[in-house]
């Protein structure tokens, strides 16, 4: 059996990059470098230079169709019929569309972030059960994710105001966590991309919850409702929320402590 | 060179090794570089929030870290296919770079630490491989000082235990005679 110390220490030798690389470093004499930093990034990862082209052809793809359609309309229908706004169409394909679906996907990835998934994962590990009982305890949980505020719709990239909330935050009286997100359309599906780092939503009740529930004297319980505090499963869930209010209140007699 | 302009040189002078290899640490070495130039432009471009000397390094971990994580989709992706790979019998052919020759505690170590969360696997190695203080995580991670006593209290007791289950565990010893 090894003390934590040792364990440190093996960590300690596992170091990739033992000392900072004593090479030499890129120049900044007269902001050349800056100047060409500046240009790459702008060249080659400026995320919003193919969105902006993506827009442009968009529009004029939408454009052209309205602009037909509206010209075959007034030579051959009914003279009061008015084309649609190309504006209109683009607003209704994204907020009727895609937030939507945004949500939905946000609502798994929510489910995912109980299970961290930079993990390896075994074969026995990723299974229809563990999913479902994560969906589930999302719902007991009261996860609600919003998104807002999206950028221009793009074929293939969004950019979203993303807001999350649960019975924990609102127990708690935290505001919504806010993040922007990029939401990236692969294979058909939209996925998320950037905001894993910011999606530690479970800090709260994750690290304070069982601090709590040890001090109460729940322990016991606590092991039988959440026999793997890894993977969230509905009965750890319920937990949660009969012990909510007393939870709240031992965390604000804690803060008042401090 | 306006004021601004000079604060940025001086920092990236000063800092630019340790965040050159914060960053080798964490990513293969082929995405090392854009992830480091990637640093210091968002530095250059939030220049007027620089901190204070010694809050820079810090600071600058934490636009690194936010960087990183923008390295997940690819590295997500290089896993499932991997996952994939293992599924029909294929050995995934493993990177040099990711080759990393250490004993077979530390070997150890690092898959026990793998088995962490992902914050909570930052958490050690801002303690044990950047050195910072608690303070410092707090700025890195953006989260208060006294939720990172906790946390790397906990990081610690998880990693000793994933790591003692690991080497009780028999299977462990293919590991052995890999690394030995």
């Amino acid at each position: 059996m090894r003390t934590t110390q040792e364990v440190l220490s093996f960590i300690a030798e596992a170091n990739p990059v033992p000392d900072a690389d004593t090479s030499t470093i890129p120049q900044v004499e007269s902001g050349a470098y800056l100047v060409a930093l500046g240009r790459r990034a702008e060249s080659a990862t400026d995320p919003d230079r193919p969105l902006r082209v993506g827009v442009v052809a968009v529009a004029a793809v939408v454009i052209i169709v309205v602009a037909l359609s509206a010209l075959v309309l007034l030579l051959n229908s009914e003279p009061e019929v008015v084309a649609p706004d190309p504006e209109s169409i683009i607003t209704e394909f994204v907020t009727a569309t895609d937030i939507s679906n945004l949500e939905n996907t946000l609502t798994d990835a929510g489910m995912l972030t109980y299970r961290d998934a930079s993990r390896p994962a075994s074969p026995d590990e990723v299974n229809e059960d563990v999913i479902a009982n994560g969906f589930e305890a999302t719902q007991i949980l009261g996860f609600v994710y919003t998104v807002e505020r999206c950028s221009e719709p793009l074929p293939t990239v969004f950019r979203c105001m993303v807001s999350f909330r649960s019975h924990i935050s609102e127990a708690f009286g935290n505001d919504p966590l806010e993040e922007v997100f990029t939401f990236y359309v692969e294979d058909g599906r939209i996925t998320t991309g950037s905001g894993e780092f910011g999606w530690d939503i479970r800090e709260r009740g994750e690290i304070e919850f069982f601090v709590f529930a040890k001090e109460a004297g729940l322990e016991e319980a606590l092991i039988e409702a959440c026999p793997n505090i890894r993977d969230m499963v509905p009965s750890c869930a319920h937990f949660m929320m009969d012990h909510l209010d007393d939870w709240v209140a031992w965390s604000q007699a804690k803060d008042g402590d401090r | 060179m306006t004021a601004a302009d000079a604060r940025f040189v001086a920092a990236y002078e000063r800092h630019y090794r340790r965040v050159y290899a914060y960053c080798r640490r964490r990513v293969d070495a082929d995405h090392v570089d854009d992830v480091v130039a990637d640093t210091f432009l968002t530095a250059w471009r939030k220049v007027e929030e620089l901190p204070v000397e010694d809050e820079v390094l810090a600071w600058l971990y934490s636009i690194a870290y936010r960087h990183i994580g923008h390295q997940w989709r690819g590295s997500s992706r290089r896993r499932r296919l991997s996952e994939k790979l293992r599924n029909i019998g294929v050995e995934p052919v493993e990177r040099p770079d990711e080759v990393v020759v250490v004993g077979y505690e530390s070997s150890l170590a690092i898959e026990a630490m793998a088995r962490l969360k992902k914050s909570d696997r930052e958490l050690l190695r801002l303690s044990i491989w950047e050195q910072l203080s608690q303070q410092e995580m707090a700025t890195v991670l953006g989260i208060k000082p006294g939720a990172v006593k906790q946390r790397l209290f906990e990081a610690r007791k998880r990693v000793t235990k994933e790591f003692n289950r690991l080497e009780n565990k028999p299977s462990t010893s293919s590991l052995q005679e890999r690394t030995s």
